[in-house]
């Protein structure tokens, strides 16, 4: 008897409402069984983060964006290496910045990939393929 | 003490009156910020040696209540017996109409300079944050042809073309021109010693498809060692090279890259045997956005107006000797690695 996975957790943290679509599209394209939850700036995600933590309830994977109002992409990624309880999830930082200092600087905060937000359509759906090489991985070497 | 009628002249007072006040210009008609050098220069006058010429210049109150601007040359040339001056011979001029020019020159420069820097930050600023939006437009136009491409009717589709098309078309012109601003804007990096040679080769594995399908042969010299950003060199060659390829005849691209050693600087050729450059638009062709055929080549036109702002960021130049259907050769200068051989 085969079990269907359950469907992974992943934590969008995006204020473009556009984007947030074409993510589902592309996790969607690459049949990526998912549960998203949306935060749309950084402040909102760190509440989600600490709601996580009390639950016990750590999302599989994190797809962050960089610029964001209020509290930005680096702030959460500093945030969240402070509380240690999410060592073990994959951040993909996922953001228009193409500029070296931030691919630098979120390695250096332990982000594991950096992606600019590609403006070819096909080239969009390819973060689904990314986030399911990354879930995989986890997967695998939780087993 | 003697006063020329010029000098009288030139500062509206009467010669008597200059003599009276004893000294060729009266330290009380000097403007106040020049007078500490006035005293150093007479003191200094004081003690040159014979036949030295010494010059200041410095401003000096008009009988109209304007400051002109007066050059003082002095020359000690009858002493005392202890050495000190018994005889000098000044000779002021009125230099305000060339000091004016120089301030409004120097005036002009730096306005210059600060509106060209305003418009490297414009530039960066705007191609940098219209590409987001514009990333949404491309994107989502895309999504249209890709969900309802053939639902809508077939010029519903013909739009949704066009507007897929002018989409990416301002991209890369975002692109480019974001590419052209960085070229020598704040914190762009450092110069290093770079192989044009190792560049060259990197440049032709990237072009490689290009190379292929054109049938192009590229042969060169041993190319030098040059101090500049590796980058540079890279967006040179192969902006250049692959100009060569898309600018062909007729005949299958022969490309041919050389060097050559002028003092501290190298110049590099890249010769091809494509369809030339009428004489007029020799200048033309290193301008931004400047497209001599349309929409018949692709491309958005800046790629050698890239290549003169880099040769130019270096203090080098970039020209082309070319004629209608005899090919191209573009020569540019970068700075020799080792200085001046």
């Amino acid at each position: 008897m085969t079990s269907r996975p359950q469907p992974a957790r992943i934590l969008v943290v995006e204020d473009n409402a556009a984007d947030v679509y074409l993510i589902q599209e592309a996790l969607k394209e690459h049949e990526v069984a998912s549960s998203l939850h949306v935060a749309s700036d950084g402040r909102d995600a760190v509440e989600v983060l600490m709601q996580h933590v009390r639950d016990g309830e750590l999302p599989d994977l994190i797809l962050l964006d960089l610029n964001m109002a209020r509290l930005d992409g680096k702030g959460v990624l500093r945030t969240l290496r402070a509380m240690r309880d999410f060592d073990s999830v994959p951040v993909v930082i996922f953001t228009s910045s193409s500029s070296p200092e931030d691919v630098d600087e979120t390695r250096r905060l332990g982000a594991n990939e950096y992606i600019v937000k590609p403006s070819d359509l096909g080239a969009f759906m390819g973060i689904g393929g990314t986030i399911k090489t990354l879930l995989e991985r986890g997967r695998g070497g939780g087993a | 003490m003697f006063v020329n009628h010029q000098l009288s002249d030139a500062l509206g007072h009467g010669r008597e009156e200059l003599e009276v006040l004893g000294a060729p210009v009266p330290g009380e008609l000097v403007h106040p910020e020049d007078a500490a050098a006035l005293t150093e220069f007479r003191k200094r006058l004081d003690e040159t040696t014979d036949g030295e010429v010494l010059e200041l210049e410095y401003r000096v109150r008009h009988a109209d209540g304007s400051y002109r601007w007066v050059s003082d040359r002095g020359v000690v040339f009858d002493r005392t017996p202890d050495g000190g001056p018994r005889q000098i011979l000044g000779l002021v001029r009125d230099v305000t109409p060339r000091r004016r020019s120089e301030e409004e020159l120097s005036r002009q420069a730096a306005e210059l300079q600060r509106s060209n820097k305003d418009l490297e930050q414009f530039a960066y600023v705007a191609s940098h944050d219209l590409q987001e939006p514009l990333r949404m437009v491309t994107v989502y136009c895309q999504m249209l042809q890709k969900r309802c491409g053939g639902k809508l009717g077939e010029e519903a589709d013909e739009f949704i073309g066009f507007a897929v098309d002018g989409a990416r078309r301002m991209e890369m012109l975002l692109r480019d021109l974001l590419v052209y601003s960085r070229i020598t804007g704040a914190g762009t990096g450092e110069p290093s010693t770079v192989d044009c040679e190792a560049v060259l080769r990197e440049v032709l594995v990237t072009l490689s498809t290009a190379l292929q399908e054109s049938g192009a042969v590229v042969t060169h010299d041993r190319l030098p060692l040059v101090r500049v950003q590796e980058v540079h060199v890279h967006q040179l060659l192969q902006n250049l090279i692959a100009n060569a390829i898309k600018y062909r005849s007729d005949e299958p691209p022969a490309i041919r890259v050389s060097a050559r050693r002028e003092g501290a600087q190298w110049e590099l050729a890249i010769r091809d045997n494509g369809i030339g450059i009428e004489p007029e638009s020799r200048e033309e062709v290193f301008g931004v956005f400047r497209r001599l055929h349309g929409n018949r080549y692709a491309g958005t036109g800046i790629g050698l107006a890239i290549c003169a702002r880099i040769v130019e960021r270096y203090g080098g130049r970039i020209w082309v000797e070319s004629k209608p259907g005899g090919g191209s050769t573009f020569r540019l200068t970068l700075p020799a690695a080792e200085g001046v051989e």
